[in-house]
């Protein structure tokens, strides 16, 4: 029984030897290169409203949601890709169930008319009607109200602000509190998560196997480190080939239970050996 | 006899009840009077800094004036277009020429490609070192938990932290670290790099010397710069042509650190040593920022230059990669199993050893919340053991084969190699496996304390 255990162990660690040549792991979307898109609705919302949404632009699967801001106002969808017309979807459907409202503030000068930003805007929101006005606080300023829009939006706004007018102003100098930014996101190596633990799992394995050749002496040194050392790999690397031929996706959930398996493995261990010695010192 | 039992009985459980009630509930005046949970990255909000690359100003220049050199290539082919007629003779005479000319453009634009190949591979290796670096002085900044992402292409790094740590000394952690020894007085260079051999920041709460404790900074010169700033000129020459005593100072990234007259400064270098005052304050959480800038600088010292610059595009606050709420319902079924199974197989006796183990997942959770040990996921994987650890206890004494003494000792001889691990990763400086170690640590002495006061009541027969 053992031996078969064992043999098919061995199996599924060959097989899942091949998958992670020829696939590799399944690593989290999360750790993954991906896109962030950061949705600052600046209201309370239901999480899974906006799943719901993701889900249907960017397909069931693809994404994974986290509420973002200091506040948590906002959300951060981390999706595979996201084309333009996947961004302006998302931005019409939060619109239409959240109905957000913003003040969009643009440095102009003293001599601007709100009737041409008004124009350029109407352009750019593709709308009929966009109520644009001289700021309150300071008239060098035009107030322009919008729904929730995105960066390509506001580009096109500052741009055409700039020409009309002959500035320079940066887009970042807009004061503009709802706008979809997407950003590329890299990668997070396994080899850099790996490196964490690496020292010191490897430090405390040695600790413990000092610990098991001294107690364990009668039983024979070869028996005890080859049984330590051979059990432990093959139980690591068999929840290492199911994770990878299972297509698990490989995050922090992962390596605990990795991390468990190891712990538990040497604690099995431990008390086998203690039940063999204290049989074979019953039996002398 | 019996009621005497009885009475420790009813006593035992009331404990039970009464620190599951503080430990989940907690105690109420106004407010919750107990310390809050200290959460790590995984239960609580983080940071998210983007950083990109500093756009070098000459490879700006290069891309300009290639730039313009494609400008000028279009115009040139235009005006060879319009004078194509005109040319045609010309062209035939100079073919052999031009063959020869269009192999030497060739060949040295050939030699160009490689020389940008070459560059190219030297900038993504820059990019690695400057992220491995990075990572390096987070770890030295014992900021313990941090994920680090680098896009290979633009060099653009993404680090995940704690939402605590200030956004102050992220930025810090991102400087280029170029730690120079500097004559103030004449600008000139003493020692441009290997500095110092080591750095290290301390508190200073003896009140010896000073009024309030006091954050220091102290630096280790190499041998080389010792070297360097003993045979430093001392004396620099003024505007109106007069000599006089220079100052030397301690320059990261064109600012200052520390300041002093010349001679002062070579014999602190004399010493080999330099301590620095980095804050003086009552105010613990003044001081406390003190000591983050002091750590700060520290792991740049420690962990050297990085070879690109950067600046900072964004910060942003996420909430948690997991739901705790989903943990602890998790726990709760896990918990209500445990007594189920015991209650079957050992009726009511069952039920209520396995009732204490509630109680001994409450006085864990207290001593972490007191102990300031950081809930991970890794904590929360010591305390399961530390339960599961009890659970085996009760239920082989409640077969009756051994005392519960006997039990007891078998079982921390079982958990030998737990109490190892737990050991060597309390020295941990990653967040993960130290609040492993420090839950397993806790853990266990919590287990047994509580074991020889509650669990030993309910098992008695």
């Amino acid at each position: 029984m053992k031996k078969k255990v064992f043999i098919a162990s061995i199996i599924i660690i060959i097989i899942g030897i091949i998958v992670v040549i020829a696939a590799g792991f399944n690593v989290d979307l999360r750790h993954r290169a991906h896109k962030s898109i950061v949705v600052p609705l600046g209201q309370e919302y239901n999480l899974k409203d906006i799943e719901a949404i993701s889900n249907e632009i960017f397909g069931k699967n693809n994404t994974s949601l986290v509420k973002c801001g200091l506040y948590e106002d906002g959300v951060m969808i981390h999706a595979r890709e996201a084309s333009d017309e996947q961004l302006v979807s998302l931005k019409n459907k939060l619109n239409e169930k959240y109905n957000i409202s913003q003040k969009i503030l643009i440095q102009i000068g003293d001599d601007y008319n709100t009737d041409d930003v008004k124009a350029i805007a109407c352009e750019v929101f593709a709308k009929d009607d966009v109520v644009v006005e001289k700021s309150e606080d300071n008239a060098q300023y035009v107030s322009i109200e919008a729904n929730l829009i995105n960066e390509k939006e506001l580009e096109q706004l500052n741009e055409k602000i700039n020409e009309k007018y002959n500035l320079s102003n940066d887009v970042k100098s807009i004061s503009a509190s709802n706008v979809i930014a997407v950003k590329p996101i890299a990668r997070v190596r396994l080899t850099d998560m790996a490196k964490q633990y690496i020292l010191f799992v490897a430090i405390a394995t040695a600790a413990v196997l000092v610990y098991f050749v001294i107690r364990y002496k009668s039983l024979g040194l070869k028996k005890v480190l080859g049984k330590t050392i051979v059990i432990g790999s093959v139980v690591e690397l068999l929840f290492i080939s199911i994770v990878a031929i299972a297509r698990i996706p490989v995050d922090k959930f992962v390596v605990t239970i990795a991390f468990a398996i190891y712990v538990g493995v040497l604690t099995f261990l431990n008390k086998k050996f203690i039940d063999e010695t204290t049989k074979e010192a019953k039996s002398k | 006899m019996k009621k005497n039992y009885t009475l420790k009985l009813v006593l035992a459980m009331l404990v039970v009840v009464l620190v599951s009630l503080v430990s989940f509930v907690g105690v109420y005046k106004g407010k919750n009077l107990l310390k809050e949970y200290a959460l790590g990255k995984d239960f609580s909000q983080k940071k998210v800094a983007t950083f990109v690359v500093v756009k070098d100003e000459e490879s700006e220049e290069k891309s300009e004036t290639s730039n313009e050199n494609e400008s000028s290539e279009e115009k040139s082919e235009e005006n060879a277009e319009n004078n194509e007629e005109n040319k045609a003779e010309e062209n035939e005479e100079k073919a052999s020429e031009d063959e020869k000319n269009a192999e030497n453009t060739e060949n040295s634009e050939n030699n160009e490609n490689k020389k940008e190949e070459i560059s190219e591979e030297q900038r993504k290796k820059n990019y690695v070192v400057a992220k491995n670096n990075i990572a390096k002085r987070f770890a030295a900044m014992k900021s313990e938990d941090f994920d680090i992402r680098l896009d290979e292409e633009t060099g653009t790094i993404a680090i995940e932290v704690p939402a605590n740590i200030d956004s102050a000394y992220i930025s810090q952690i991102f400087t280029k670290g170029k730690v120079e020894i500097k004559n103030t007085s004449s600008n000139d260079v003493i020692v441009d790099s290997n500095v110092f051999k080591d750095a290290s920041a301390r508190l200073d709460t003896s009140l010896s010397s000073y009024s309030k404790p006091i954050v220091i900074l102290d630096l280790k010169f190499t041998n080389d710069a010792k070297k360097k700033i003993c045979e430093a000129n001392t004396k620099y020459t003024n505007s109106e042509g007069n000599e006089e005593s220079a100052n030397f100072a301690v320059v990261i990234d064109h600012e200052t650190l520390y300041s002093d007259a010349a001679d002062t400064f070579i014999e602190s270098a004399k010493k080999g040593e330099l301590s620095l005052v980095m804050g003086q304050n009552d105010e613990k959480d003044e001081l406390e920022e003190d000591y983050q800038k002091a750590l700060a600088i520290t792991s740049i010292m420690k962990c050297g230059e990085i070879p690109v610059e950067y600046e900072i595009e964004s910060m942003d606050f996420m909430s948690a990669n997991f739901d705790l709420n989903r943990i602890i319902v998790a726990a709760i079924i896990a918990v209500a199993v445990l007594i189920i199974c015991a209650t079957v197989r050992f009726k009511l006796k069952g039920t209520l050893c396995a009732i204490s183990l509630i109680g001994l997942i409450a006085s864990i959770l207290l001593v972490l919340r007191y102990t300031n040990v950081k809930i991970t996921m890794f904590s929360i994987l010591g305390i399961a053991i530390i339960t599961g650890l009890n659970y085996f206890i009760i239920l082989k004494t409640l077969e009756a084969k051994k005392s519960f003494k006997e039990n007891f000792l078998y079982a921390l001889k079982i958990a030998v190699p737990c109490i190892i691990m737990a050991i060597v990763f309390c020295a941990s400086p990653y967040l993960q496996l130290a609040s492993f170690g420090m839950s397993m640590f806790w853990g266990l002495i919590v287990m047994c304390i509580y074991n020889v006061l509650i669990t030993r009541v309910f098992i008695r027969k």
